[in-house]
């Protein structure tokens, strides 16, 4: 069964002259246990208000529509109220500064039980202990609980967030660009931790980032998002090799490869506003195989192989209503 | 990643944002500009002369005379309108005094750091430290009583709160890239804080001397209720001063006293009004945040129920 | 064979670190940061070099000692011959003409205050260049049609808000291009951007580098692009060069193990043919206690004893050193 179930997912946020914006508009997807699902995009396409959505942190100017289900059971339809018992007991997120989401002045076991007190999960000795385990989990030796957050580098105060997500044993993490900051030794040694977590404790995993070779190396699946919807998903490495949709293709050929001799190619213009609607396909303006169609209808997310779906009227399988 | 809010600052579009979005500024706008006109046109338009009586000792108010008289039988009405010509004069001359040094001041501090940092900092925590209104009476005592030494008095006391708050704000803008990139070009420091520094900082300097305003007109009612300015001018302050001397409560002449107190906050509130939405403007997070008691809210969408699963 | 044009020999740049009154009422030893520690490289007419490493490694703190912002400790860096460090403000100006730098946030690199007319005629008025306002913004304009900004009268009058990030980038190097200077430092020119801009910038610069003969000195962590772009790479860790070479050379066949693990690590497109990642145990040290013998000693996965005793020095093997005695 789906531990996540994400289904037609909206959010507007009111602007101060009146107006609406529009980042997520209908997006859907579902995770199972111990999955790695990447949501690829660049700034401004919705992929970190989503995953904030899903959460339920959003600021008051928003507005929120769409079901969000955690292993069969509805956690958005009554706003902050419902939201809140199983925020960090089934979804918890790691952020991408690390020392945002620390608190300089507690210690760093501290923080990690707080999330235990607070769901009232465990308790002073029992809620120490647990925080030491979840350190050790992580790689960081259990003594350290006593420090706190500016004694530790950027890669281990990653590895702290991490731990203060896991401290409800969530089902669901969500881990918003959490190595972009990072050097990529480091980077690896977070993924190669996440990977770990992911396989042992059945948890399931969605990573925000812009970087696409890392979601080829470390997703199962992954879907691509721009201005707000969802226009490409699968498992990676269909993404990689077999895209459906000219943004994932021309993102790929805007990143060079380590080895790879392909010559390396922007895309010209720029990502839509979201303040008004936006008539046909969003990507059209910067296609490179734009068709007339495309400028009248927006395309919806059809079928383009087991488990592909690809908003674009070039996918060739078409699958009927 | 759009970082929106410094950019659109540039010092001409901040105050239309500001009277855009905060109708609080726009009443504060309303209520300066109406007693600016009005001290203005006061000598015009001001019913009696101050100097002549026009009516009976503290003859309360009446259809001839809209507030009363005061104990000399002038025309309270245009007391006020003449005392509000002096007080804003005053208030806003202390404020430039004080705006300018302090501007400098800060500016100077905040750049370089080091020794020069050091010292005009002692100098201003010395200011700081020493309590208003005996420094007041001293500079009274010794230079005699006299309009001009109350403006230096007031912009003397007010010039360290500036400079603080522009040496931080400058101590910051100092480390951004751009000043930094102007420096790696080549730039003089002349040059780096006439166009980059000062641009910045001024509207920040801008909320704070709006503000200030209404600290200098309220010392200076201090200041002559205290009989540290000379008697013969017409100030809101000295009105107040002579009410209180010459037994205006015992009299129960209230409208030689509160008339005077109520354009004396009124100018306040206007002043702090319009101040504090700059101040708000220049910093976009203080508006709602997560905090505040509002949810985000739940819409349900029409139709959708049975789409695709 | 493109001769030097700048050469960086034996750079040292070290950070005391305050002792803070209590540190020096118990005489606590005054530690030093190493930023960087001796580091030699060259850069020649239209080559682009770029210095790859970690955070602490010292790569942007060798860009500001060229360009002229930090006072080097040690060694010297020349241009065509002169040295460039240590020289007074005045004449540090004249070097400054021919050294630009260009910055790594787009979007706190411009003065959101200015508009991008007097971005760009900054440089010209603090140099002397342009003697009317007429001509300085026709070499404004030139300046930025070849930053690819065109037409260059639609952005004269704009402001940086009303730009996008790529866009920002390519005014900053007009701003840099206005001086025709002989070397550009690049700190990290594309890692704020948005991939599908990223590729454009790049390829201006190995534009510029082509058609203009300019020299690049591109400081970067992302291992593919300066792999795509560059002629040689420079590896940097703690401080040191730890190996460096025409670009391919080191990608292909890394000598130094430090670059071979860095490579390992790096996210590939092939899942399949990417090896497993090499991860090294622990963090960069400290640059403050830097232990003594191979700075990498503490990481490295095929050290031995005489690693700790000598500082290894640069094996060269045509045109590829390698700082690291098991080449």
């Amino acid at each position: 069964m789906n531990v996540l179930e994400c289904r037609d997912l909206h959010v507007w946020f009111d602007l101060p002259d009146g107006g609406q914006v529009h980042p997520v508009n209908g997006v859907s997807f579902s995770l199972a246990p111990s999955e790695r699902y990447g949501l690829v995009g660049e700034s401004g396409c919705g992929k970190s208000t989503t995953i904030l959505a899903l959460l339920g942190l959003l600021p008051p100017t928003a507005t929120v529509a769409g079901s969000v289900s955690i292993a069969g059971t509805e956690i958005l339809a009554g706003g902050e109220e419902t939201v809140r018992g199983h925020r960090w007991r089934d979804i918890a997120m790691v952020f991408q500064g690390a020392m945002n989401a620390l608190n300089p002045v507690k210690t760093v076991g501290w923080q990690i039980a707080e999330p235990m007190r607070a769901h009232g999960i465990a308790r002073r000795a029992k809620a120490r202990e647990r925080a030491r385990e979840l350190l050790e989990l992580v790689g960081i030796p259990a003594a350290a609980a006593d420090r706190y957050p500016h004694e530790f580098s950027g890669g281990m105060r990653q590895r702290l967030s991490i731990a203060m997500a896991l401290a409800c044993e969530p089902k669901v993490l969500l881990a918003d660009e959490p190595t972009t900051a990072l050097d990529v030794m480091v980077q690896a040694q977070i993924l190669e931790l996440l990977t770990r977590l992911t396989d042992e404790l059945g948890m399931a995993l969605v990573l925000v980032t812009h970087d696409l070779p890392l979601v080829s190396q470390f997703c199962h699946r992954a879907a691509v998002m721009y201005a707000g919807k969802m226009v490409e998903e699968g498992p990676a490495d269909q993404l990689s090799w077999e895209s459906r949709h000219p943004y994932t293709r021309l993102l790929f050929s805007a990143t060079p490869d380590l080895y790879g001799d392909e010559p390396v190619v922007s895309i010209p213009g720029a990502p839509p506003r979201l303040d008004t609607a936006i008539v046909g396909c969003p990507f059209r303006p910067r296609c490179d195989v734009p068709m007339d169609r495309c400028a009248a209808e927006l395309p919806l997310l059809t079928t383009a192989g087991p488990g592909h779906r690809a908003a674009c009227f070039r996918t060739e399988s078409v699958v009927t209503a | 990643m759009t970082t929106v809010a410094p950019a659109e600052l540039r010092s001409t579009g901040i105050f239309r944002k500001v009277l855009r979005e905060h109708k609080t500024a726009v009443a504060g706008l309303v209520i300066l500009g109406l007693f600016v006109v009005l001290a203005v046109v006061s000598p015009y338009l001001a019913p009696y002369s101050i100097t002549e009586r026009s009516c009976a000792v503290f003859e309360p108010p009446s259809a001839q005379h809209w507030l009363g008289c005061d104990d000399g039988g002038v025309d309270m009405l245009s007391l006020l309108m003449r005392g509000g010509q002096t007080s804003l004069v005053v208030g806003f001359a202390a404020t430039l005094v004080a705006m300018l040094l302090g501007g400098t001041v800060g500016i100077l501090s905040g750049y370089f750091g080091g020794w020069v940092d050091a010292v005009l900092m002692r100098i201003t925590d010395v200011l700081l430290v020493l309590p208003d209104l005996v420094l007041a009476m001293v500079i009274a005592a010794v230079w005699g009583p006299s309009l001009f030494h109350v403006i230096l008095v007031i912009g003397l006391l007010e010039w360290t709160t500036t400079a603080r708050i522009v040496r931080a704000e400058v101590m910051s803008l100092r480390e951004r890239a751009y000043v930094k990139r102007a420096r790696g070009l080549g730039a003089s420091n002349t040059r780096v804080i006439v166009r980059h520094i000062l641009p910045q900082a001024g509207p920040l300097l801008i909320a704070n001397t709006v503000l200030t305003v209404s600290v200098a007109i309220y010392l200076e009612t201090a200041l002559a209720f205290l009989g540290l300015e000379d008697p013969s001018v017409t100030t809101w302050g000295t009105i107040l001063e002579h009410a209180f001397a010459r037994t205006a409560i015992s009299s129960g002449a209230w409208w030689a006293i509160v008339p005077d107190g109520f354009v004396i906050a009124a100018v306040s509130i206007g002043c702090f009004l319009l101040g504090r939405a700059i101040e708000d403007a220049l910093n976009p997070r203080l508006k709602v945040s997560h905090l505040s008691g509002r949810r985000w809210r739940v819409r349900v969408l029409a139709g959708r129920g049975a789409d695709a699963r | 064979m493109t001769e030097a044009l700048l050469e960086v020999d034996d750079l040292s740049i070290h950070y005391p670190i305050r002792r803070g009154v209590g540190g020096a009422l118990t005489r606590r030893p005054r530690s030093v940061v190493h930023a960087v520690d001796g580091i030699s490289f060259r850069l020649g007419r239209g080559e682009m070099v770029a210095v790859v490493g970690e955070s602490g490694c010292g790569k942007s703190t060798t860009a500001a000692a060229i360009c002229g912002l930090i006072a080097p400790t040690g060694g010297t860096v020349r241009l065509e011959g002169n040295a460039i460090t240590g020289l007074s403000e005045r004449r540090l100006r004249t070097v400054r003409r021919r050294v630009q730098m260009i910055y790594q946030d787009p979007y706190e690199s411009l003065d959101p205050l200015c508009r991008v007319r007097d971005i760009l005629a900054e440089p010209m008025l603090i140099h002397g260049i342009g003697g009317s306002k007429a001509e300085r913004s026709a070499l404004a304009a030139e300046a930025l049609e070849r930053s690819g900004l065109s037409p260059a009268e639609a952005f004269l009058d704009r402001y940086p808000h009303e730009l996008s990030g790529g866009q920002r980038q390519r005014v900053a190097i007009a701003a840099a291009l206005v001086l025709d200077p002989d070397v550009l430092l690049a700190d990290e020119p594309v890692s704020m951007l948005d991939v599908s801009v990223r590729a454009g910038v790049l390829s201006l610069l190995d534009t510029l580098r082509k058609d203009q003969d300019t020299a690049i000195l591109m400081i970067t962590h992302d291992l593919s692009t300066a792999a795509h772009f560059a002629d040689r790479i420079v590896v940097m860790y703690l401080g040191r060069i730890v190996e460096q070479g025409p670009a391919r050379e080191v990608v292909h066949h890394p000598r130094h193990p430090y670059t071979k693990a860095l490579l390992s690590a790096v996210p590939r497109r092939d899942r399949e043919q990417q090896a497993k990642p090499q991860l090294l145990a622990g963090e960069t040290p400290n640059p403050v206690d830097i232990p003594p013998g191979c700075r990498f000693r503490s990481r490295c996965p095929v050290g031995t004893d005489d690693c700790e005793r000598t500082d290894p020095p640069l094996v060269t093997a045509g045109d590829h050193e390698t700082a690291c005695l098991f080449v």
